[in-house]
């Protein structure tokens, strides 16, 4: 076991694929340098034609990553922002996802797009997005979004031995988060969401930093209300049995989410409860969402993203 | 670069038939038989089968949409039954009728396509990038039409292949309107070449109309791209004497086009101009051309026939098999 | 006051010898650019008419878009078909409007479908194509001068031009095509994509001199060895076999080994059959004619081809009449 930081767990375990798989390669605009640290060093150790700067030119990166993947290669394209991959929206949103769909499922395409996600730094609204309702939108991409250090790096081997694209969604905010890491090799599967505080009285969803914020929340808490947090880890493939299990033992659901309310995957994720699990429900599910305006620069950002106060205001009002 | 008299007659043989499926396809989407669009490609096709005729099996081609790749495809190699069931909608199709105008040979370097235009620039930077790791030789061949090079992805993806070497041949198949927008209302110069000269990308323009021209400066293309020498980007003047797509209107810039000019620019189909040629050189005799239409009509009827009689695709178990590879 | 006429080929300088040949995209918006400095040093001299073959780039267009002179353009009332006869009907139309000088803007090839048809009219061939034998590496505002004097001056082709010898091809007894500076006979059956750079399907070479510093087949001739008094003169190349062979740069950055049968002088006006059929005729750098197995073909060298301005003389000249011009309007 050693601590590591939050990137560095990004960083060691694409190193490790890296190692392990010829195929894998990594390719964006400053991966040598690495402007969250993720990729820093990898070109030292693997060298120019395995850890391959690009111009800034997200779409040559993304189609590239597609052309090498129906071709066996297994590319990890970093868009750094997760921002930036509507400047390759028809790669990451339509292509990749619905390549092998379209050519009658002979194909497969294991492709990681890679970025940093959220907000929470200040840096407004063209570098805070959490897209992943977008991308949910769109059949065939899977969506990776680790709240931990663990996770982290579990996950995203698992993205790159996948052999479907898949967006991992790392956040910006959770860089400095330390956590005790095996030196052996481990996978956590996509699709498997992970019960990380045990409760009674009220089941809150929360994945990547709102996970973060729920288990502080649910600590807070400790003594007047008994709250269970799930973290699902991976939003496609979304382990909605671990999440129902968990509706059918609390009666009461709080969901967390940072990305924008409107048409967002809380909205969703009440749908899929309801449908699945209505007659459990002892209260209205409640949502902590962004609230439906762009994220502001700088200090505005507190009114737009959902904050600590609003969670315990959610989870205080579900059990009422 | 010179063609012995097997490769010139194979030339004319291909363009056969990619005509005659031009024809079949036409026909097909006017009695319904078709799910998806048809846009024609007769008298524009020499550019095609002149590009794919002597590509090696394991190269990479993206073929053009219009004629929707017929004559590359044909002229790659690969049996055109399965592309034509594909736009019936049919299980035998080369994507089991999931694709319609997607098609898929991979064992002919065919890897698949994209209907958004313009992915060909970005998508064949990761082919060639794979070919060149792969280190056999293999070479990409882009086609694409004047249209399609105003995308963005144009420069994003030149700017890599020429920056990274990559063994990627750009073939534009310039016929000098997009859908429904002319070459002068779509860019401020007319020879295309000169875009990628300023990449550094050696570029030729050739007429499209001619098939051994064409096939010509492709294969030069492929030789420096085997070689590693990098990218290059061949323009191929062509000409569209039919509507953008079958059914569409037949205007340019607003209005009706002058079918005047359309009947001049007719004089410069390609397949007689060859022939006469063929003939004229004595590398084909009348009875030949005679038997080579007769082989390229059976072929397209036996593929009608395969594609009438297979299956339609309505198996919604493939829906989620097809989603995602295990 | 002649005028002066403009022919500038759009499709100059972008064909195959870019790829095999380290040859480079001559762009066209630089030959409207090359164009605008000819026209704005043919104002400077006063010339008040300037008649340009209408293209399918539209060269002159782009050339006269936000320049600012006061000489007025005529674009001949002719179809345009982007095609090679463009140009020859233009230099035939230009010879019978009796402009001046015609200014070229093309390589060998074009000036070869001028020269068809410019009669006496001087050419002013300014270079803008791949292997440039016969027009010039000149700077468009000097071609614009040389020709403002030639216009200025009315000066005829026999004062100012320097008169070129051609290659005719004859079909039998009839005159079929002409070259500038040579024709190749090789075994090629398809004209594809006309550039001719391949010398191992070379059979005969035909040139009108064999001055060194020519690029292209026709630079066989100045390899050879032959006494300076035959240096002017035409010739002729039988390739292949032989005993001898020379080094020669057949194409931009090509240089290339050609063994040698024979050569000799070709004597003017003396028809010579071409033996090799079916084959292909390249002429000044172009496959062109096929010759079928029963066609009769030969070519003949003549001295009288097209007039080219004497850029030296010419400039001197302007300068006489710039001078000239000024004091006059010191008087006014």
């Amino acid at each position: 076991m050693r601590l590591l930081q939050y990137n560095e767990a990004i960083n060691e375990a694409l190193s490790e694929e890296l190692a392990r798989d010829e195929k894998v390669f990594l390719l964006g605009e400053g991966v040598g340098v690495s402007s969250l640290a993720t990729t820093r060093g990898l070109v030292q150790k693997f060298g120019p034609d395995r850890v391959i700067d690009t111009p800034i030119a997200e779409a040559a990166i993304t189609g590239c990553a597609i052309g090498a993947a129906t071709m066996g290669y297994r590319p990890i394209a970093d868009l750094m922002y997760s921002d930036f991959l509507y400047t390759a929206a028809d790669d990451v949103l339509i292509r990749a996802p619905q390549w092998r769909f379209l050519h009658g499922g002979r194909q497969s395409l294991p492709i990681v797009f890679i970025a940093g996600s959220g907000g929470y730094r200040k840096v407004g609204p063209e570098h805070s997005h959490s897209p992943h309702s977008i991308m949910l939108h769109h059949p065939g991409l899977k969506v990776v979004v680790p709240s931990t250090p663990y996770d982290a790096k579990g996950l995203l081997k698992a993205s790159i031995r996948d052999d479907n694209p898949v967006f991992y969604m790392f956040h910006k905010a959770l860089i400095g988060m330390k956590e005790d890491i095996p030196e052996e090799e481990y996978i956590i599967p996509l699709g498997q969401a992970k019960v990380r505080r045990e409760g009674t009285d009220v089941t809150v969803v929360a994945a990547s930093y709102m996970n973060y914020l729920a288990i502080q929340a649910a600590d807070k808490l400790k003594g007047e209300i008994s709250v269970e947090v799930i973290d699902p880890r991976t939003l496609e493939p979304l382990d909605l049995d671990t999440i129902l299990k968990s509706v059918i033992k609390t009666g009461r659901v709080v969901i967390v989410d940072e990305d924008t309310e409107r048409c967002g995957f809380a909205g969703e994720l009440m749908a899929q409860i309801m449908e699945h699990a209505f007659d459990e429900l002892d209260a209205p599910i409640k949502r902590v969402c962004a609230a439906n305006y762009p994220i502001p620069s700088g200090f505005l950002e507190k009114f737009v993203l959902p904050q600590p106060a609003q969670i315990l205001a959610a989870i205080r009002e579900v059990v009422k | 670069m010179k063609f012995s008299k097997k490769d010139l007659i194979k030339l004319y043989t291909n363009l056969v038939r990619a005509r005659t499926f031009d024809m079949l396809c036409t026909r097909l989407l006017a009695e319904g038989k078709f799910v998806s669009f048809y846009h024609e490609g007769a008298w524009g096709d020499a550019a095609g089968v002149g590009t794919a005729t002597f590509l090696r099996k394991d190269d990479i081609l993206y073929p053009h949409h219009r004629a929707h790749g017929f004559p590359h495809m044909i002229g790659k190699g690969v049996d055109p039954k399965y592309y034509l069931a594909e736009h019936c909608g049919r299980a035998t199709g080369c994507c089991s009728g999931v694709g319609t105008v997607h098609a898929l040979f991979e064992e002919y370097g065919i890897l698949g396509q994209s209907a958004i235009l313009g992915a060909q620039f970005t998508v064949s930077v990761g082919w060639g990038l794979a070919a060149k790791k792969n280190g056999t030789g293999q070479v990409v061949v882009a086609s694409f039409g004047d249209g399609t090079l105003a995308r963005g992805t144009w420069h994003e993806g030149a700017n890599v292949a020429v920056l990274w070497k990559l063994p990627i041949v750009y073939v534009l198949e310039n016929n000098g309107i997009a859908q429904y927008v002319s070459l002068e209302k779509a860019y401020p110069l007319k020879d295309m070449a000169s875009l990628a000269a300023g990449y550094g990308m050696p570029a030729v323009v050739v007429d499209g109309q001619d098939i051994v021209a064409v096939a010509e400066a492709v294969g030069e293309a492929v030789k420096r791209a085997r070689q590693g020498k990098g990218p290059t980007f061949v323009e191929c003047k062509t000409i569209r004497v039919t509507s953008h797509g079958y059914g569409s209107p037949h205007m340019v810039d607003g209005e009706q086009r002058d079918m005047n000019m359309v009947e001049e620019l007719k004089k410069r189909e390609p397949l007689s101009m060859y022939e006469k040629n063929l003939l004229k050189q004595g590398i084909i005799t009348k009875e030949d051309i005679e038997e080579i239409a007769k082989a390229a009509k059976e072929e397209a009827a036996a593929a009608e026939k395969f594609a009438m009689e297979s299956p339609i695709q309505e198996d919604a178990s493939i829906l989620d098999q097809y989603l995602y590879a295990e | 006051m002649r005028s002066v006429g403009i022919i500038a080929n759009p499709g100059s300088g972008k064909d195959i010898r870019r790829l095999i040949a380290c040859g480079s995209v001559f762009d066209n918006n630089e030959k409207a650019n090359i164009l605008k400095r000819v026209f704005l040093a043919l104002d400077s001299f006063g010339i008040e008419k300037v008649v340009i073959m209408p293209d399918i780039y539209g060269i002159g267009y782009h050339a006269l878009e936000d320049l600012d002179v006061h000489l007025s353009t005529v674009f001949l009332d002719m179809a345009v078909e982007g095609i090679q006869d463009d140009s020859t009907r233009a230099a035939q139309i230009m010879a019978d409007m009796d402009v001046a000088c015609i200014i070229t803007l093309g390589g060998d090839g074009t000036n070869r479908v001028v020269a068809k048809s410019c009669g006496d009219t001087p050419l002013l061939p300014i270079s803008t194509g791949t292997n440039n034998v016969f027009p010039l590496m000149i700077e468009g505002t000097i071609a614009g001068m040389a020709a403002g004097a030639v216009a200025a001056l009315s000066l005829k082709g026999e004062d100012i031009a320097i008169r070129k010898p051609r290659l005719e091809i004859y079909d039998d007894t009839t005159l079929i095509d002409v070259a500038l500076v040579d024709v190749v006979v090789s075994d090629h059956c398809f004209a594809g994509c006309r550039a001719n750079c391949d010398e191992t399907s070379v059979y005969e070479i035909y040139l009108t001199n064999s001055e060194p510093g020519h690029i292209g087949f026709s630079a066989v001739g100045a390899a050879l060895t032959v006494a300076d008094a035959d240096r002017g003169r035409g010739m002729h190349i039988s390739v292949g076999g032989g005993n001898e062979r020379v080094l020669a740069p057949i194409a931009p950055g090509m240089m290339r080994w050609i063994p040698i049968r024979s050569y000799q002088i070709l004597e003017p006006h003396k028809s010579l059959p071409i033996k090799f059929a079916p084959s292909f005729l390249s002429l000044d750098g172009e496959r062109e004619i096929d010759i079928g197995k029963d066609e009769k073909i030969s070519i003949l060298l003549n001295e009288a081809g097209p007039y080219v301005v004497d850029i030296q003389k010419a400039l001197l000249m302007a300068r006489d009449y710039v001078n000239r011009l000024d004091k006059l309007s010191d008087l006014t």
